[in-house]
C-alpha cells in the first residue's frame, strides 16, 4: 500500500523496516539514519531524525537552514552524529573510509581543476579511487553522462551544464552504488536540467541509490515522487509525496471537476460520503472539498462512465509537491 | 468629526529632485572615503587609517608644542631650528607610504573583487566618472596626511603669533602649502591607483606599491652614487621627486637627501612629475577601458 | 494614491530593439535581432550562452551594439547611458557584495548614485527595505545575511530610487521553495502595485509562467520567439492523465489506451495521451480505461502548451 509515512512531530519513530533489512532486492535498505541528532555547541542542526532509503531516486527537500546539508554531511561521513547511528550500506561512513569506494558525491561548489580536460579531471578521480584501469573508467563515466572523452578543451571552457556533468562523471567513475547530489541543477538552463534529470532517472533505474537535494519542486516531481522532507531540523515526512498528501486527513483536498451532468454527480458524491462539501460552480462544473480522496477518485470516473457523461477535467487544486511542501514546513 | 485616519503605507512614487551625475560622483567619493577610513565598519578596519593619521600629526603636535613652550629658548639657542613646512614632509613620508599602499587597493580592488563595480556601472556613473570619484576620494584621504599636518602647524603658529608676517605673506604660504600637499597626494594617489588597477588582491597591490616606490628610490640612488651617471636619474626616484618638488613649491633653500637633487632644474622636475602622473593615470584609464564587467 | 506609470498606447515601449548586431571579437552573439518589451513583467529566457547577460548589458548601455537601433525608455543607451541608468534599477545575479556593508547603507548609497538627495535616499532606503520584508534587519551587514535576505537586499537597492524599469538577473537563485514564492510575489507586486516595469532573467520556466506577462526567448543568435505568455502558450497538446493506483494498475490502464490506438507517453508519474489512430473522444477513452481497471483518477486535463515546450522547440 502506501509507501508514505508522516513522521510524528514529537518523539522518534521506530524504523521497523530497518530491522528486517534484506541485503538485496528493490526494498533493501541502503541509507539509514536511526535517532540521529547533531548539534554544534548549543545550536541544534538536526534532531532525532530516523529514516531509511532504498535504491532509486529520492529527493531531499527542506527550507534553507533546516538541516538538509547536515544530513548530507552525515551520510558522507564528513561529520559524526552527536547521538544516534548513521549507516550507509550497513556501515558507519565516518568510521569506515573504505566506504568511499561505494559512494559518489557531487558537491555544490565548483571544482578546482578547471585547467584540466574533462578526461584528465575524471581520470584523476579514478586514480585517487585506486582503480586498476583509470583511463577506461574515466571514459566509461564520461560516456554515461553523454560527454565526449576526447574533447581536449579545459573544463573551464565548458558551459555550466557540461561542467555539472563532468562533476557527475567524476562522482560516478568508480561505479558507486550510492550517489549524493547537492543542488545539482543550480544555474543550469532548461535543456541542461532535463538532461540531468534523465540521467538521475537512469541511475536510479540501474538500481543505484541516488539522493538529490533540490529546491526546485517542479523538477523534483519529475525525477521521482519519493521525497524526504526535513523541516526545522526534524524529519517532517518521507515517501511518495502524493501518498504523503493523502495522509493529511485534516486538510480536505480541493478538487475541481468539469463534466456533463455535474449536478447528478454532486448528489452521488454527497450520498457516498466522499466529500465534506461540494459547490456547483456552473452547469458543467463543481468544486469539492474531499475527505475520502481515494473513493472520490474512483467514484467520479465510474459514475460518469455509468451515466455516459463526458469528463472534461479533474483538477486537484492543492496536491502538487509545492502545496505538500508548504503544508509540511508550516510556513 | 473624527480625526482618525488610516494612511496608505504602500509603495510611493518619488517625485522629488533627481540630481545629476556630479551628485553621483560626490556620493561615490564620500562613500569611498568613509570605507577607506573604516567608518561604519568594524573596529579593525579603523586601526590602519586612524593609526596612520595619528603618526602623521604627531610630529606637528610636537613641533607646535615645542614652539609654544620653548619658542624663545629655541630662537636664543640659534643653532636649533624647528623644521620648515617643506621639511615636515620628511617626517610624514612613512605615513604617506602607508596610505598610498593601503587606501587605493582598499577602494579599487574591493569593488572589482566583489560585484560592487557592476552595481556602480549600472548607475548613472560611467567608467570615467567612476574613476574620477575614486581619485577624488583617494586624494582626499591622502590630503589628510599630506596637507592636514602643515595646515595644522600654520594655524597653530598663527594663533600663537609666530605665523607668517602680514596677510600677503600668510596667503602665499597657505597657497604654497595647498599646492604642495595636493601635489604629493596626487602623485601617490595615481601611482597606487595604477597598481591597484592591475590586480584584484589588496595585499598584492599594497606590496606592489611599496615595491615600486622603494625600488625606484633604490635604483635611482644606486645609479647616482655609482658616479658618472646623469643627475637626471634622480627623476626616476618616485619617493624623493615629489618631496624635492615640495621644496621648490615652498621656495625653501633645502633639498632632499640626494647628491643629484640640487642639480635638477625646477622646470625639468615639474615636467618629470607631470609625465609620471600622466603615465599612472593612463594605466588606470586603459585598464578600466578594457575591463569587461559583464559579458 | 500612488499614480502608476502611464501605460497608454502613446507611451513608448519599455525596450524597442531593431536589427541589433553584437559581436565579441570574432564571435557574433546577435545577428539582426529585433524585439519589443512592453509594460508589466517580462521574462528574459535563453539557454546558457545565448546572450542574456549581453542583452542586459546592452539595456544598461554597458555594451554597445555593433549595428541596429536600441531604445530603452525611449532613449538610446549608447549615447544616453547615464540618463537611461538613472531611471533603471538593476539587481545582479551574484551575491558578491562587500560583506561588511550594512544593508541600509548599501541601499541608500545606490539611491544616491541614482541622483536622490541624501535625505530622500535615506528615507526611501528604509522604506524599500521594509517593503521587501527586511525592516528589522536593515542595519545588518550584508555578509551576515542568508541567501534569501541577500536576494531581498538586491531587490531593495534596485527599487529604492523609484526606477521606471528594473532588471533582475536570476532573482530566485538559491532560494528554497517558500522563499522563492515570497520573492516571486514581491516581484509581481513591483510590476503591478508599484507600477515599475520588470525584466526578469530566469532559468526556471514555471516561475516565469507564474509571474510574467510576456517572455522574450533567446536562441540561435537572435530572439527565437517573444510575445505575451497567453499567446506563447495558447496551444494544447493531448490529455494529461494521472491514475490513482499502484504501478501495475497504471501499466494496465496504459495498455488499454494503447489498444485503442492512442499514443501514451509519460511525464513524471503522469500519462500523456495523444489521439494517434484512436477513434472517439480521448477523455472518454481515458475514463473507460480507468474504470475498467477499477482504478481512480487523480487528474485529468487537457495538456496545454507550457513555456517549456515553447522553449525546447525554439532554442
Amino acid at each position: 500500500m502506501s509507501a508514505a509515512e508522516q513522521a510524528p512531530t514529537s518523539g522518534r519513530h521506530d524504523g521497523g523496516a530497518a530491522e528486517q533489512a534484506p541485503t538485496s532486492g528493490a526494498d533493501r535498505v541502503v541509507l539509514e539514519l536511526d535517532g540521529v541528532s547533531k548539534w554544534f555547541g548549543s545550536v541544534v542542526a538536526v534532531s532525532e531524525v530516523s529514516f531509511t532509503v532504498g535504491p532509486g531516486v529520492t529527493a531531499l527537500l527542506g527550507p534553507n537552514g533546516a538541516g538538509k546539508s547536515t544530513v548530507l554531511r552525515l551520510l558522507c561521513g564528513l561529520t559524526r552524529p552527536s547521538q544516534g547511528t548513521v549507516r550507509v550500506l550497513g556501515t558507519d561512513p565516518a568510521a569506515e573510509p573504505s566506504l568511499a569506494r561505494h559512494v559518489g558525491l557531487v558537491p555544490q561548489q565548483e571544482g578546482l581543476f578547471d585547467p584540466l580536460s574533462a578526461l584528465a579531471f575524471v581520470r584523476l578521480a579514478a586514480v585517487l579511487q585506486g582503480l586498476d584501469d583509470p583511463d577506461a573508467a574515466a571514459r566509461a563515466a564520461l560516456d554515461l553522462v553523454m560527454l565526449d572523452p576526447d574533447d581536449p578543451r579545459p573544463v573551464a571552457g565548458y558551459s555550466k551544464g557540461m561542467r555539472q556533468r563532468v562533476k557527475v562523471a567524476q562522482a560516478l567513475v568508480h561505479d558507486p552504488e550510492v550517489v549524493f547530489l547537492d543542488e545539482p541543477l543550480t544555474g543550469l538552463d532548461p535543456r541542461q536540467r532535463l538532461h540531468l534529470i534523465d540521467l538521475f532517472a537512469r541511475l536510479g533505474d540501474e538500481g543505484r541509490c541516488v539522493l538529490v537535494s533540490s529546491h526546485v519542486l517542479d523538477e523534483v516531481e519529475r525525477f521521482g515522487s519519493r521525497v524526504l522532507v526535513i523541516a526545522q531540523g526534524r524529519l517532517a515526512a518521507e515517501g511518495d509525496f502524493r501518498a504523503i498528501r493523502d495522509l493529511m486527513d485534516d486538510r480536505p483536498h480541493r478538487i475541481r471537476v468539469r463534466c456533463e451532468q455535474a449536478r447528478a454527480l454532486a448528489a452521488t458524491l454527497v450520498d457516498e460520503g466522499a466529500v465534506v462539501a461540494v459547490r456547483l460552480t456552473g452547469p458543467e462544473s463543481l468544486e469539492a472539498d474531499v475527505s475520502d480522496v481515494a473513493s472520490f477518485r474512483r467514484i467520479v470516473p465510474a459514475r460518469a462512465a455509468a451515466a455516459g457523461a463526458r469528463l472534461h477535467e479533474i483538477e486537484p487544486l492543492d496536491d502538487d509537491l509545492e502545496s505538500v511542501f508548504r503544508y509540511l514546513v508550516g510556513r | 468629526m473624527s480625526d482618525a485616519r488610516i494612511l496608505d503605507r504602500g509603495y510611493r512614487r518619488y517625485d522629488g529632485p533627481r540630481l545629476g551625475v556630479s551628485a553621483s560622483v560626490r556620493s561615490l567619493a564620500v562613500q569611498t572615503v568613509q570605507r577607506a577610513l573604516g567608518l561604519r565598519r568594524s573596529p579593525w578596519s579603523k586601526v590602519i587609517p586612524f593609526g596612520t593619521v595619528a603618526i602623521a600629526y604627531l610630529p606637528a603636535v610636537v613641533f607646535v608644542g615645542a614652539s609654544v613652550f620653548f619658542g624663545d629658548a629655541i630662537s636664543r639657542a640659534g643653532g636649533i631650528r624647528l623644521p620648515s613646512y617643506g621639511q615636515y614632509y620628511g617626517f610624514v613620508s612613512a605615513a604617506i607610504f602607508v596610505f598610498a599602499a593601503f587606501v587605493a587597493p582598499e577602494v579599487l580592488c574591493t569593488d572589482r573583487k566583489t560585484g560592487m563595480l557592476g552595481l556602480y556601472l549600472a548607475s548613472p556613473l560611467t567608467r570615467d566618472t567612476y574613476l574620477l570619484g575614486k581619485l577624488l576620494a583617494v586624494l582626499g584621504v591622502l590630503a589628510l596626511v599630506t596637507l592636514g599636518p602643515p595646515l595644522f602647524m600654520l594655524v597653530a603658529y598663527t594663533v600663537n603669533g609666530r605665523g607668517p608676517d602680514g596677510l600677503v605673506e600668510w596667503v602665499t604660504v597657505f597657497a604654497r602649502m595647498v599646492v604642495a600637499g595636493l601635489a604629493v597626494a596626487l602623485a601617490a594617489a595615481l601611482l597606487s591607483l595604477a597598481i591597484s588597477s592591475l590586480t584584484t588582491r589588496k595585499a598584492v597591490a599594497a606590496a606592489g606599491v611599496i615595491f615600486v616606490l622603494a625600488g625606484s628610490a633604490g635604483v635611482s640612488d644606486a645609479l647616482i652614487r655609482s658616479g658618472g651617471a646623469s643627475p637626471n636619474l634622480f627623476l626616476v626616484d618616485l619617493v624623493q621627486l615629489p618631496l624635492e618638488l615640495v621644496f621648490r613649491i615652498y621656495g625653501e633653500p633645502f633639498h632632499v637627501d640626494s647628491p643629484a637633487a640640487a642639480q635638477v632644474g625646477t622646470g625639468t622636475l615639474a615636467a618629470a612629475y607631470v609625465a609620471w602622473c600622466a603615465v599612472f593615470a593612463g594605466i588606470v584609464w586603459l585598464r578600466y577601458r578594457r575591463l569587461v564587467v559583464t559579458k | 494614491m500612488p499614480s502608476p506609470h502611464e501605460t497608454g498606447p502613446d507611451t513608448p515601449p519599455v525596450v524597442q530593439a531593431d536589427g541589433l548586431v553584437k559581436r565579441w571579437g570574432s564571435t557574433t552573439v546577435f545577428t539582426d535581432t529585433s524585439f519589443t518589451i512592453g509594460h508589466g513583467v517580462t521574462g528574459l529566457l535563453g539557454a546558457n550562452g545565448t546572450g542574456k547577460t549581453t542583452i542586459i548589458g546592452m539595456l544598461l548601455g554597458l555594451h554597445h551594439a555593433d549595428d541596429g537601433r536600441l531604445r530603452v525608455l525611449g532613449l538610446d543607451p549608447t549615447s544616453a547611458g547615464p540618463a537611461v541608468r538613472a531611471r533603471v534599477g538593476y539587481a545582479p545575479e551574484h551575491n558578491n557584495l562587500p560583506p561588511d556593508i550594512r544593508a541600509h547603507d548599501l541601499v541608500r548609497h545606490v539611491a544616491e548614485l541614482h541622483g536622490l538627495p541624501r535625505r530622500d535616499a535615506t528615507a526611501r532606503a528604509s522604506d524599500a527595505l521594509w517593503q521587501v520584508g527586511l525592516g528589522e534587519e536593515r542595519f545588518r551587514a550584508f555578509g551576515t545575511m542568508s541567501t534569501g535576505q541577500k536576494q531581498r537586499v538586491k531587490l531593495a537597492q534596485a527599487i529604492a530610487h523609484d526606477p521606471a524599469l528594473v532588471v533582475l538577473d536570476e532573482p530566485t537563485d538559491g532560494l528554497d521553495p517558500v522563499q522563492r514564492d515570497d520573492m516571486l510575489a514581491l516581484i509581481r507586486r513591483v510590476g503591478t502595485d508599484y507600477g515599475i516595469d520588470v525584466v526578469l532573467s530566469s532559468h526556471l520556466l514555471h516561475e516565469v509562467e507564474q509571474i510574467c506577462d510576456a517572455a522574450v526567448i533567446l536562441g540561435g543568435g537572435t530572439v527565437a520567439t517573444s510575445g505575451t505568455l497567453g499567446d506563447l502558450t495558447a496551444g494544447s497538446d493531448g490529455l494529461l492523465l494521472d491514475v490513482d493506483g499502484d504501478p501495475g494498475v497504471v501499466e494496465r490502464v496504459r495498455d488499454r489506451l494503447l489498444a485503442t490506438g492512442a499514443t501514451v507517453d509519460t511525464d513524471g508519474p503522469r500519462l500523456v495521451v495523444r489521439a494517434g489512430t484512436a477513434t472517439g473522444d480521448l477523455r472518454d477513452l481515458a475514463r473507460d480505461a480507468v474504470v475498467a481497471e477499477g482504478a481512480g483518477i487523480r487528474r485529468l486535463s487537457t495538456r496545454t502548451t507550457r513555456l517549456e515546450d515553447v522553449f525546447l522547440e525554439v532554442s
